[in-house]
């Protein structure tokens, strides 16, 4: 079940809001019925999968606690175990496999090849290490109750594709949820603001990107190839970007504050600042529970380049069993240990307009190339479409050329402009605020219109899950 | 007054999730339209509560498709899409010139990638005619051409975008459709092409020819079979008004169509239809009153109603099949409409049963000896049993001059039959040798006849499986291929006989 899916949309939804409007003013008997919402919605999307994350729920629970009471970092040791052990199982056994057989000449990758992998367990199990880490660091007390915490972890809106949540930053949420009315309205505006994000713009584009990929790198013109990268970048930006908006929507309506996950990172001017801006709660993730307890920036140069790496190659693992992603991973890493190498701090922060669209952003694009490639072969072959000259450049393949329609065009184009507005022009500043601050008339046409053109896609139009879920 | 707006969002927001499904709880499910699809059925409880995955997508499945607010949404979304921009592009249904819609699965019919589906078809529609010709069977095929193929310059090149083989696969079935024998095949799309720029052949907004161009179908029918006494004047012009089915597809606000027509009153008797058996699709129901007035008495069956699948053909003098061309190769193959698991097939073998019942069975030849057996081993008595997987025999028939070849097969068995139990007749197979160990036997896809047991005579366990070859396949090397043989059953003789015999006997009627 995804939220731009009209099973979610109208059915589930309005249930769950209004059970959860019911429970609001008692703590328990509101975590509980997040809880129990939560629970139903991980069964749709995964049926019997549902026992991995009640396991993981009550096994957190249960560590945390040890390892508050006892104090003995075993615990911790096994509550990575407890959390890593599924991961690895069902999301990288499989690649693991593959690669011995490679290199052995064994056959054990047929025996994984029907692992399915439980939707969203890149998500809780990071939030679940989180938490256990917090509290054997003492930055965060034990949750006594089991309720609050299976509501946290397993919180449906940002279940299955983040943002990825610290127990720390939303306890309390989960103890005194915060209704009222000004945030139910601003949590229905971010809602709708995502999911016409997702619809009109991720979706509309998607088929560009699908047939560009599709007809691969050896058969496209270079402008076939770009179109086709662009159309992605767009894609999966609005799609994900759209995606963290409804989560941080819902959550909003529940009473629950969920954190940013992005903040305009097409306008970053280098990668560095890009990290700082997408997927902002795994970037700052890996950041806290990796890259520090590696030496982070205290250690000497080399050192601070081989921890980047190794966050980059996590990061892409992360991502999925694939080189491809691993690759992509180390691609940005090097650019990031580059950006350190080339260009000194007070200058990485000042970095302007030229480096925006002259490195950061086909640099950007580029990288999305080698992440939404099937293989590191096909990335390579893509990736030399775009480079090398075509008697034609702007021919079309016929399955693009199907794509892209008039209408697939002019949402590129649109969605292109996160690329191109300025940071604080007046377009950025209104689109910012047609959503947050408080109700006004202008926000309300804007909501009438995001929920009218939602509602018509959305009716309309077939299945479309969210990119992020496969992770 | 933020508080009233906050209030009126959190409405809004309210009644975008309520509305569908509260119109459903209050009003119901809609009505099924017209071309629409069957709305998908509720699973059972004990399924979703299994977490059986089919069940959960079946049940938001079955929401969707009673969601009456979903289907005005398509409607909507759709008309306003075709109005503002005159281009549509959904699943089955694509706009190509302003004004203009087409049938989407119409294009992947000859999609580049169904090049082997292609020859298989030309060649079965090849052969059916033959053996039409060969066993006096009185059938007629008859194509009723894609819209893009006749109304090309209408299709705004949407054809070769959807598939980059259509109009080459498109010419290729052409040229193939010309040479079949014109007594038990009719294209109609040579007729539509002279007709294209005097009249409208096609609806704009509808996969199916005009009324006109119907009537103008029959008359090719008529012509070119026996049917026909001579040409009458032209009937009485006239215009009637359906609901375009490609609008109604993707629920299109729109008026009705005029579809010009002749007035069925006006239409002269053609010949007498009694006995005349046509079975269709939707291209011969578009005027189904002319075809009456044309041919009275004549018996029409549609393809996709019930009564074609319990239709008898016993008492047929003549029979036409049309067919739609996307659909018409995958119809005449094995499992389609008219292949030879169908009741139009096992009418054709019964046809061909008793044409083969008039051959000179007392001048036949006996071809065991000389044919290749494959897990076949020859017994004292001279008959042949299966003695290892997938028994299969090579017959070279002879070249008889000046008459046709009758082939007949016998086999025995007191074990019961089921229909997957059929002797497969390769009519046009040759043996090439790769090896000395490995024999290939090329063949050709599509010119096969499916014989199946247990067409048994006189009380006994014998099947006499035979047939009149058709004039092609004289001097050929046949394969004959025996799936799922039964253990005791025993292959007798392999025979050909000539028709007619040394004395022509042309007139003789089986």
């Amino acid at each position: 079940m995804v939220f731009s899916e009209p099973v979610f949309l109208f059915a589930f939804l309005p249930v769950a809001l209004v059970l959860v409007a019911v429970c609001a003013r008692r703590p328990v008997l509101h975590s509980s019925a997040l809880l129990g919402l939560s629970l139903a919605f991980y069964t749709w999307s995964s049926g019997r999968l549902v026992f991995l994350l009640i396991g993981c729920l009550v096994a957190n629970w249960a560590l945390a606690r040890a390892i508050e009471r006892s104090g003995d970092r075993r615990w911790l040791s096994l509550g990575f175990v407890v959390n890593f052990l599924p991961l690895a199982y069902y999301k990288y056994a499989f690649f693991a496999a593959s690669q011995i057989d490679r290199i052995s000449g064994a056959a054990w990758a047929p025996g994984f090849a029907d692992v399915v992998l439980p939707v969203g367990i890149s998500f809780f199990v990071f939030q679940g290490v989180s938490y256990l880490v917090d509290v054997a660091r003492g930055d965060t007390r034990a949750e006594p109750n089991p309720i609050h915490f299976g509501a946290y972890l397993a919180f449906f809106p940002q279940l299955i594709a983040g943002p990825i949540v610290r127990y720390r930053d939303a306890i309390e949420d989960y103890r005194a949820p915060a209704h009222s009315l000004d945030r139910a309205a601003y949590g229905a505006r971010r809602f709708a603001h995502g999911l016409l994000k997702k619809i009109l713009i991720a979706d509309t584009v998607a088929p560009i990107a699908d047939a560009c990929f599709a007809t691969g790198g050896d058969a496209l013109s270079m402008g076939a190839a770009w179109l086709g990268a662009l159309a992605y970048s767009i894609q999966i930006y609005f799609d994900f970007s759209g995606y963290s908006d409804m989560a941080i929507g819902l959550a909003a309506i529940c009473g629950i504050d969920l954190r940013e996950n992005f903040e305009r990172p097409y306008a970053s001017a280098t990668l560095t600042e890009f990290w700082r801006r997408w997927h902002i709660s795994l970037s700052s993730w890996f950041r806290d529970y990796l890259y520090i307890p590696l030496g982070g920036n205290r250690a000497g140069t080399a050192r601070v380049y081989a921890n980047l790496l190794v966050v980059f190659f996590t990061t892409g693992l992360w991502h999925g069993a694939a080189w491809s992603f691993v690759a992509w991973g180390l691609y940005h890493g090097l650019f990031l240990i580059g950006e350190r190498l080339l260009i000194p701090r007070e200058r990485l922060a000042a970095a302007g307009l030229f480096s925006r669209f002259a490195y950061a952003f086909p640099v950007t694009v580029v990288g999305w190339v080698v992440f939404r490639a099937d293989s590191l072969g096909e990335a390579i072959e893509y990736v030399g479409a775009m480079f090398t000259p075509s008697p034609n450049p702007a021919a079309l393949p016929a399955l693009v050329e199907q794509a892209a329609t008039p209408a697939t065009i002019a949402v590129l184009l649109l969605g292109t402009s996160c690329f191109f507005m300025p940071r604080e022009g007046r377009p950025a500043v209104w689109l910012r605020e047609a959503v947050a601050g408080p109700a006004d008339w202008g926000r309300t046409v804007y909501l009438t219109l995001a929920l009218a053109v939602s509602g018509l896609l959305a009716l309309t139009s077939g299945f479309s899950p969210f990119l992020y879920f496969r992770f | 007054m933020n508080r009233r707006l906050a209030g009126l969002q959190l409405g809004l927001f309210g009644l975008f999730l309520v509305l569908p499904v509260g119109v459903l709880i209050a009003l119901g499910p809609p009505a099924p339209y017209v071309y629409g699809r069957a709305q998908t059925e509720w699973p059972p409880i004990s399924h979703l509560l299994a977490f059986e995955p089919e069940a959960r997508q079946a049940f938001a499945t079955a929401l969707l498709d009673r969601l009456a607010v979903r289907r005005e949404t398509i409607r909507l979304r759709n008309t306003l899409t075709w109005s503002a921009t005159g281009s549509i592009d959904r699943e089955k249904v694509v706009s190509g010139a302003p004004g203009w819609l087409f049938y989407k699965p119409a294009f992947a019919a000859w999609d580049c990638e169904r090049h082997g589906r292609l020859d298989r078809g030309l060649h079965r529609l090849a052969l059916l005619t033959e053996l039409a010709a060969a066993n006096d069977l009185p059938l007629v095929i008859a194509n009723a051409p894609n819209k893009a193929a006749i109304a090309r310059d209408q299709s705004g090149g949407r054809a070769d975008l959807y598939s980059a083989c259509f109009y080459a696969y498109e010419a290729r079935a052409r040229r193939r459709f010309a040479d079949l024998d014109s007594a038990h095949f009719i294209d109609h799309a040579p007729g539509l092409l002279e007709r294209e720029g005097e009249e409208d052949t096609y609806l704009p907004t509808d996969t199916h020819w005009t009324r006109r161009a119907a009537y103008a179908a029959f008359e090719d029918l008529l012509r070119e079979t026996a049917l026909d006494r001579e040409a009458p004047p032209k009937p009485k012009p006239d215009t009637t008004e359906k609901i375009s089915d490609l609008g109604n597809q993707i629920l299109l606000v729109g008026a009705p169509l005029e579809d010009p027509s002749y007035a069925a009153t006006s239409i002269e008797a053609r010949a007498v239809g009694e006995g005349v058996v046509v079975i269709h699709d939707s291209f011969y129901q578009e005027a189904p009153d002319l075809l009456d007035a044309m041919l009275p008495g004549v018996r029409r069956v549609n393809v996709n109603f019930p009564e074609f699948s319990s239709i008898d053909l016993r008492e047929a003098e003549h029979v036409v099949l049309e067919s739609a061309e996307r659909a018409i190769l995958s119809r005449v193959l094995d499992h389609g409409f008219f292949g030879w698991h169908s009741r139009v097939g096992r009418w054709l073998l019964d046809g061909m049963d008793r044409a083969a019942a008039s051959c000179r069975w007392t001048e036949s030849r006996d071809l065991t000896a000389g044919a290749e057996r494959s897990s076949l081993s020859l017994e004292a008595d001279g008959s042949m049993q299966a003695d290892g997987p997938a028994p299969k025999l090579f017959v070279s028939l002879p070249e008889i001059s000046g008459d046709a070849t009758c082939l007949r097969l016998t086999l025995s068995s007191q074990a019961p039959v089921h229909p997957r139990q059929v002797a497969r007749l390769y009519l046009d197979a040759k043996q090439v040798r790769i090896a000395p160990e490995d024999r290939v036997f090329e063949f050709v896809h599509g010119r096969t006849v499916e014989l199946r047991y247990g067409r048994r005579r006189d009380g006994t366990a014998a099947d006499r499986l035979a047939f009149v070859l058709p004039a092609s396949a004289a001097g050929r090397r046949i394969r004959i291929d025996f799936q799922e043989l039964p253990a005791d059953a025993r292959l007798g003789a392999i025979e050909v006989a000539p028709r007619f015999g040394a004395a022509p006997a042309r007139s003789a009627n089986p």
